[in-house]
């Protein structure tokens, strides 16, 4: 039987197969500091994305010129103001931490279902998948946005059987 | 010859097919004393035996003949041990071809013994080709080796050279895209046409999408872009969807936005595929 041949086959591959696997993890272990951004740096490194989920009853007329914001809106006045109407609640305000590539399906406004899940953190952006469905399980929305740290996505939605507007104000942190 | 005779002598050790040939047993050496035997005053030792046995087959060199002539010279008993292999052998040559009827006993004996010599021929050819067959498996495997090294070795160049992407790089980013897709659609979806309808109906403004990768909506989705921001308003207008279905219609709300071409207001809508 020749053995010494097989021998050196077998250590031939394992060393191949170190280099390949030391390669590897050095690679792995360097590539975080090529992060340039603060903010892509923290979740890349945290491997975990921050999000900023608000849920807004949009109520009254969309003719009225008074509009009333409540607390906690402010920042996305601007943006909530291009909905029909003139009345907005803030129902409903959390952060939820979602590792990259996981998803996650949070409750909002009563029934409906968000599910949000993070494709990417790179460069100062956050790739998001949403996936927004209403109490009976009708799709609303479901888009892939890039989020810049700190900005808002705003997206809503009417009904007929409520005359109420359901607004979604979301951010990456 | 020294091998027949080798076997012979282990086979018809105190037979009486030894006594035929020679009263005195040319063949008997000290070992094959038993007890009660008297011992020889002269004796030759095995190793005399052998040294003969080589000198009459012819085997050896000048030194093997030198210290067998100086044997039988000195000594009457390998004279005479010489003469009974001298004459073992004659008679073994001489009745070859009738050995079986002048000695049925031990022409078995024999046969065996050229059996064994042939199953020694048998296993050197064997053993030949099998250091032959391991010569060729040796080459072999040392080129598949060397095969399976550069193989292996292109192969981890090519990776470790290979675009990667740690935390959201454009292999991971496609591959969850892809997971993401799958998930949400069960499909690969079409991407979003973004067209500002003018009054004619013409398409008019361009909206950068820079924000938004695709979307899809359950129901008419107008897109509010705003000034500076990289995410547009959306609207999803699922109450004109649900009103269409019924008796009577409702206009869409009009959503008014800027960023357009020329800073200009208008309507815009999306086609997303339902």
């Amino acid at each position: 039987m020749p053995v010494l041949p097989i021998f050196r086959t077998v250590r031939r591959v394992g060393i191949v197969c170190l280099l390949v696997g030391g390669s590897r993890l050095s690679a792995g272990l360097v590539a975080p500091a090529f992060a340039d951004d603060a903010a892509a740096k923290t979740t890349v490194e945290q491997r975990v994305v921050r999000l900023h989920l608000r849920g807004v009853r949009a109520l009254g007329d969309h003719i009225a010129t008074d509009r009333q914001f409540a607390s906690g809106l402010d920042d996305v006045a601007g943006k909530l103001g291009e909905f029909p109407f003139s009345r907005f609640a803030l129902v409903s305000n959390e952060e939820v931490e979602v590792p990259l590539y996981r998803k996650r399906t949070v409750p909002f406004l009563g029934n409906q279902l968000l599910t949000v899940r993070p494709v990417y953190a790179k460069h100062g952006v956050v790739s998001l998948w949403l996936s927004w469905r209403d109490e009976k399980g009708g799709k609303v929305l479901d888009t892939r946005v890039h989020l810049v740290p700190g900005e808002q996505m705003v997206a809503g939605t009417d009904s007929d059987r409520t005359r109420h507007g359901a607004i979604l104000v979301i951010s990456a942190r | 010859m020294t091998k027949i005779i080798q076997s012979l002598q282990k086979s018809c050790r105190g037979s009486r097919w030894v006594g035929r040939f020679s009263k005195r047993s040319c063949l008997r050496s000290p070992r094959d004393l038993e007890p009660g035997d008297d011992y020889p005053t002269e004796i030759l030792t095995e190793k005399e035996e052998l040294l003969l046995m080589r000198y009459c087959d012819g085997e050896g060199g000048l030194f093997v003949r030198w210290r067998a002539n100086r044997l039988i010279r000195s000594r009457a008993k390998a004279q005479e041990f010489l003469g009974d292999m001298q004459l073992c052998g004659d008679a073994v040559r001489r009745q070859a071809g009738g050995m079986e009827r002048l000695l049925p006993a031990s022409w078995s004996i024999v046969t065996e013994v050229q059996r064994g010599i042939d199953k020694q021929r048998w296993v050197r050819d064997v053993t030949d080709r099998g250091i032959g067959a391991r010569r060729f498996s040796a080459e072999f495997l040392a080129r598949l080796g060397w095969g399976m090294t550069g193989a292996l070795t292109a192969a981890s160049v090519l990776l470790v050279m290979s675009p990667r992407d740690q935390g959201g790089g454009r292999t991971l980013e496609e591959a969850a895209n892809r997971d993401v897709q799958r998930d949400s659609h069960g499909g690969v979806p079409v991407s979003v046409q973004p067209v500002a309808l003018d009054e004619g109906g013409r398409a008019q403004v361009s909206i950068p999408r820079r924000g938004v990768e695709w979307l899809r909506t359950g129901g008419r989705t107008q897109i509010i872009e705003i000034q500076g921001a990289r995410v547009p308003v959306m609207w999803v207008s699922r109450a004109q969807r649900e009103t269409r279905t019924g008796s009577r219609a409702v206009p869409l709300p009009t959503v008014s936005f800027a960023g357009g071409p020329g800073g200009g207001r208008g309507e815009l809508s999306f086609r997303t595929d339902r």
